[in-house]
């Protein structure tokens, strides 16, 4: 099913009508939509590097030099894509009752979580102070690291054009919380 | 024994091959050749593509036909009302080839109850032959809960066994430990978990056995529902049995064997093309969390403990369009009834695919094919023992896959397949009621499922979620009627609607949930148990995406000893909304139900329950992007109050009385929500600061003890190795650390 470009932009904006929308469920899936998407997306940042994959409602994995860092829309860089971007974010974390009762102004529910035992985790873009996502777990429970893409297999293997610069898929996250305590130890 | 052997019987599938032997034939063809039945063309598709379609339309047909059939013919309400049930084709080894809509979480499971009977050589030992009916619900042989009754039937063309037709209903009482019978928290061996059929002929010459019906009647409280879905689901597998026949008739047996392997290896080579053209390869995680409170419950007092369970989950694309999911690190099982068996993983796996990539109604055993999960043993996922009772395996099943569909949603997200996505915080706080019913009959128990089939779902990628509109478990969610479940149900509803602190908020809020205002009708005697769906109180799912808000969790409550009867006779206001009980109503006592508790008191006529079955479905994308008209109009239908508009979504609104309507001011809206940014800024500390203290806590063991008994278990080598590594680096915490 073809799409331009304008009805792909719709799409994604969730400006588009149900009937259109519908049709696009349940149609046959363009072959072309994540070259359309990224043109889409790049059309719509302010700088000038490329986007090799998009990685939230904010965030996108560009080429940077000879590398791929995780870039917020304002401009604001978190490091490599390998390392969860959430270590170079803002925190702030809802673990009081009257913290909760902020977003979910419901004292009475029984349904809201007990702040002894569960982080509601806010990160925000330490720039443009973007709600860029939120997380509900156990305390204690280590930051997780949504989602790490294996861009040279993605384009490479799938999309049959390999990225200029090759890149391992490599969770790096724990090189930098072991520089964390190496600083505490100094 | 030696005249057995002697005269070896010969096999009743094709060219004289017994079961086994064609069971080991399909899966030594799959692994030699890496196509299902080693198919690497397919040439009834290709070169007769429309005998092809003629043989899948007929026969999709047929499912759909026999499943609406099966609704006409029972009496239970979750069959005619809500439609918890599902018709499906095996092939003669148990390979599933289609399914009709409905609960097709148990089309997997359908497959492995049949390899039970083929490995237990039913074949010669119990005789499988044209017009036997088998019957299970065991799921130490195959199944998700006891609940959910398989009814098995051969077809035999020209004497040989060409497929298998099988029928799913839940059941709303199953013989279990009460009050409801059905899926009791009070439970925690397999012997309270109520009739078992262990994979057992029931019936032949296409009629139930009376030896079975006489077993129904003596240990169900309500056998009349229990036997008329088995006269259901008989009508729906002997309909798609002709339609078969009638099918090979017109077609020849050679193009029917055919048709049932190719449309298998067709929906193998669907499912690896639709991964490769619509995620991205990688790596996404999330967590189940499970809390079981058993220390009040009246059990076994060595089963009385509480404790919480985490089941981390690694959701792997891999090069090859492969998706695997590894649960290292994966909690132990407990003497409670939320444990779930592999294969009710597989169950949730199956329709979770469904969901997300097959549905073209074509969904099959090749659609699992290109799928691994690695559930390691001694764990909430994968017990070592059978003994488990396994009432609410759905605990863990429907919020585990409810995450997993966020995972893969986070694929879809970065491929620019947007509207494909969908997630779950997966499942409500249920009940179940037992006693005595409104027609004074006892023993009464009852599944109270008028909510089961209708949850939340977290938002979608360019949309709201519709509101109490989606489930795991199923494609076809329906609440049913109130007017029946008051002719089932000791209860009149006062009120059954949206909840409005269900709309989890973001760019895209969640579905709203449905709740509902019962009063006690016509009964002294009713006890409520909690059907605990979502295993939660302390900790909500974490079922959102890209700044959306979690939701939050269910629950029901329970007051006493109300005046409600004198509100209604003074035709004063009665409770429709939540809360509304505390504002109106003169209650003795009020309790919040425990998820996997029981009411304290016996109910009775006038006392009141309200039930918020919200399933912690979430948000997408940052609130404050959220479109100020999509605000407007969500104040407008009452969705969401005043309060959250501003407060959540930065939005400055005022109503307009003359308009009768909501009105946004456009430039105090911008302001607000930069106001709203740099507030964050100012709140928000640098991760690193925020990791340093919460280390310093881990270190100094200042944790609660229900989260270090969950860490434990979690932590233990056989369960969690590389789990319990990555966090030990995570924390950056010494090689020697425990908990």
């Amino acid at each position: 099913m073809e799409i331009s470009k304008d009805v792909l932009a719709a799409l994604i904006d969730g400006k588009l009508d149900w009937e259109r929308t519908k049709a696009i469920i349940s149609g046959e899936k363009d072959l072309d939509r994540f070259d359309k998407y990224i043109e889409i997306l790049q059309e719509r940042v302010p700088w000038k590097e490329k986007i090799v994959l998009p990685l939230g409602e904010h965030l996108y994995i560009v080429q940077k030099d000879r590398e791929y860092v995780v870039k917020c829309d304002c401009g604001y860089e978190f490091g490599d894509y390998r390392v969860n971007w959430k270590l170079n974010a803002l925190i702030h974390v809802r673990d009081t009752k009257e913290k909760l009762l902020e977003v979910y102004p419901y004292p009475e529910s029984p349904g809201l979580p007990d702040p002894e035992y569960c982080n509601i985790r806010e990160f925000y873009c330490p720039n443009c102070g973007a709600l860029l996502e939120v997380e509900a777990v156990p305390k204690f429970y280590p930051i997780i690291f949504d989602f790490l893409p294996d861009l040279g297999t993605f384009y490479s293997d799938w999309l049959n054009r390999p990225l200029p610069f090759p890149t391992e898929f490599k969770d790096l996250t724990y090189d930098v919380t072991k520089e964390w305590r190496k600083e505490l130890e100094e | 024994m030696e005249a057995r052997t002697e005269v070896k019987r010969r096999g009743i599938c094709e060219g004289g091959l017994t079961l086994k032997e064609l069971r080991e034939k399909s899966d030594r063809l799959l692994q030699e050749t890496g196509y299902y039945w080693g198919l690497k063309e397919l040439p009834l598709k290709e070169k007769e593509p429309i005998t092809y379609e003629l043989i899948f339309t007929r026969l999709f047909s047929a499912l759909i036909a026999a499943r609406e059939k099966a609704k006409a013919v029972a009496a239970s309400p979750l069959v005619r009302e809500v439609a918890e049930h599902l018709t499906a084709i095996y092939t003669p080894e148990g390979d599933a080839v289609l399914q009709s809509t409905g609960i097709q979480v148990h089309t997997y499971i359908g497959q492995r109850t049949i390899e039970w009977m083929i490995y237990n050589n039913y074949e010669e030992e119990v005789g499988i032959n044209p017009g036997d009916i088998f019957g299970c619900n065991d799921n130490a042989i195959a199944g998700m809960h006891p609940a959910d009754v398989f009814d098995l039937l051969p077809v035999f063309y020209d004497g040989e066994l060409v497929a298998w037709v099988t029928n799913v209903i839940m059941e709303p009482e199953i013989g279990a430990i009460g009050p409801g019978g059905c899926m009791p928290v009070a439970n925690t061996e397999r012997f309270t978990d109520g009739f078992r059929v262990c994979c057992e002929k029931i019936g032949t010459d296409y009629k139930l056995r009376k030896d079975f019906e006489w077993r129904v009647r003596f240990q169900l409280r309500n056998p009349d529902m229990f036997l008329l879905s088995r006269r259901a689901a008989l009508a729906a597998i002997k309909t798609v049995h002709d339609e078969i026949i009638n099918a090979i008739d017109e077609f020849g047996l050679d193009k029917f064997r055919q048709f049932i392997r190719e449309v298998i290896e067709e929906s193998r080579r669907e499912q690896i093309s639709r991964v490769k053209t619509r995620t991205v390869p990688g790596r996404a995680r999330n967590v189940f969390v499970g809390e079981y409170y058993l220390k009040d419950l009246p059990i076994l007092p060595y089963h009385r403990m509480d404790m919480i369970r985490i089941v981390p989950m690694d959701v792997i694309i891999q090069e090859d369009g492969k998706i695997v999911i590894d649960c290292d690190g994966a909690g132990a099982w407990g003497w409670h009834s939320m444990n779930v068996y592999p294969m009710g993983m597989e169950g949730g796996l199956s329709i979770s695919l469904v969901h997300m990539f097959a549905y073209d109604g074509k969904a099959n055993r090749g659609t699992m094919i290109p799928t691994e999960l690695r559930l390691p043993r001694d764990t909430l996922v994968n017990p070592t023992t059978i003994a488990l009772p396994t009432a609410n395996c759905w605990s863990t099943v429907l919020s585990f896959y409810g995450l997993f569909m966020h995972c893969i949603s986070r694929s879809l997200y970065s491929r620019g397949f947007r509207e494909e996505i969908i997630g779950h915080g997966g499942g409500m706080h249920l009940w179940e009621i037992g006693g005595k019913d409104q027609y004074g009959r006892e023993p009464y128990g009852f599944f109270m499922s008028d909510a089961a089939c209708c949850e939340q779902g977290s938002a979608m990628g360019i949309r709201d979620s519709p509101d109490v509109a989606q489930e795991v478990y199923t494609t076809e969610p329906d609440m049913g009627s109130i007017e029946v479940w008051e002719l089932t149900y000791p209860l009149l509803y006062l009120a059954r609607n949206c909840a409005e602190e269900s709309a989890s908020p973001g760019r895209f809020r969640s579905g709203r949930a449905a709740y509902g205002i019962y009063m006690v009708h016509k009964t002294d005697k009713l006890l409520v148990s909690a059907i605990p769906l979502s295993p939660r109180r302390k900790i909500l799912p974490n079922a959102c995406m890209y700044g959306g808000y979690p939701g939050l969790n269910a629950y029901v409550n329970l007051y006493y000893d109300t005046n409600i009867k004198e509100l209604i006779e003074q035709k004063k206001p009665i409770p429709t909304k939540l809360y509304e009980i505390l504002k109106l109503v003169k209650f003795r006592k009020m309790e919040v139900l425990k998820p996997t508790g029981m009411g304290s008191e016996l109910m009775k006529e006038g006392d009141l329950i309200e039930a918020n079955y919200q399933a912690g479905s979430g948000g997408f994308g940052d609130p404050l992007d959220r479109d100020p008209w999509r605000v407007k109009k969500d104040l407008d239908d009452l969705v969401i109050s005043p309060e959250i508009a501003k407060k959540v979504y930065g939005v400055e609104c005022y109503w307009d009385e003359n308009a009768r309507e909501w009105r946004i001011d456009e430039e105090k809206t911008r302001q607000l929500r930069q106001q709203y940014k740099q507030e964050r800024l100012r709140r928000g500390i640098p991760t690193k600061e925020w990791w340093r203290k919460e280390r310093k806590r881990i270190l100094n063991k200042d944790i609660p003890s229900l989260l270090v008994e969950m860490y434990q278990s979690s932590s233990a080598p056989h369960r969690g190795e590389r789990w319990f590594k990555e966090f030990k680096e995570f924390w950056a915490l010494p090689e020697d650390f425990t908990f």
